[in-house]
């Protein structure tokens, strides 16, 4: 069980399309810095997955949650990391 | 001890530090006797270009560094075979010898590893 963080805007670079490529419907995904960005990408939109987005990337942004992905704190990113075999880093 | 650990290669060779990071902490974690693979994944895949000639750009070659990672004992390479063909990509085109692996095979190799780390 991974958590797979994306720091980096879908719409610029290819982190969240590599790493969606390779998941685990296991696996869990963290948006976080640009990456929350990616909450008005169509791929995750579209998602499955377990998703959380980090609410404090999100609120400095203007972004809101439109669908299920959940917003997390900061200590609630640390239980995450905690509860997850690997975390990796998609930059 | 000894870690099993896990480098993702995701970023081409010379438009950033990136990939030349990812192999110098490589080379360091073998010297400290750790069980090293790579998987090169997305554009990672070309660092492992044949005839890559960064002389022209006062870069050192990538291509030409990897080549000491047998010296290291570090002979697990693994590429993610949708990426290859994305890129319209052989295996014969690459400068090292290489496992392919599809997509839906990749978390099972992540989850056989102690450590993961993305450069």
């Amino acid at each position: 069980m991974t958590l797979h963080l994306i720091q980096r805007s879908p719409f610029s670079n290819s982190a969240l399309k590599d790493c969606l490529n390779i998941i685990d419907s296991q696996d869990s995904i963290l948006l976080m810095e640009d990456g929350v960005y990616g909450l008005q990408h169509s791929l995750m939109q579209q998602t499955k997955l377990t998703a959380y987005a980090l609410q404090e990337d999100m609120t400095a942004r203007g972004l809101t949650s439109k669908n299920s992905i959940k917003e997390i704190d900061y200590c609630e990113f640390v239980n995450l990391c905690s509860q997850h075999q690997h975390v990796i880093s998609w930059y | 001890m000894t870690h099993k650990i896990l480098i993702i290669a995701r970023s081409a060779p010379y438009g950033s530090s990136l990939a030349r990071e990812g192999l110098d902490y490589v080379l360091t974690s073998a010297a400290y006797d750790q069980d090293i693979c790579l998987l090169f994944l997305g554009d990672g895949i070309f660092q492992l270009l044949k005839g890559q000639q960064p002389k022209q750009i006062n870069l050192k070659s990538q291509i030409g560094a990897m080549e000491i990672l047998p010296l290291y004992d570090i002979e697990d390479l693994f590429v993610v075979e949708e990426d290859l063909i994305e890129r319209n990509i052989d295996t014969k085109d690459l400068g090292m010898k290489v496992v392919s692996i599809k997509r839906a095979e990749v978390s099972q190799l992540i989850n056989s590893q102690h450590k993961v780390l993305s450069f």
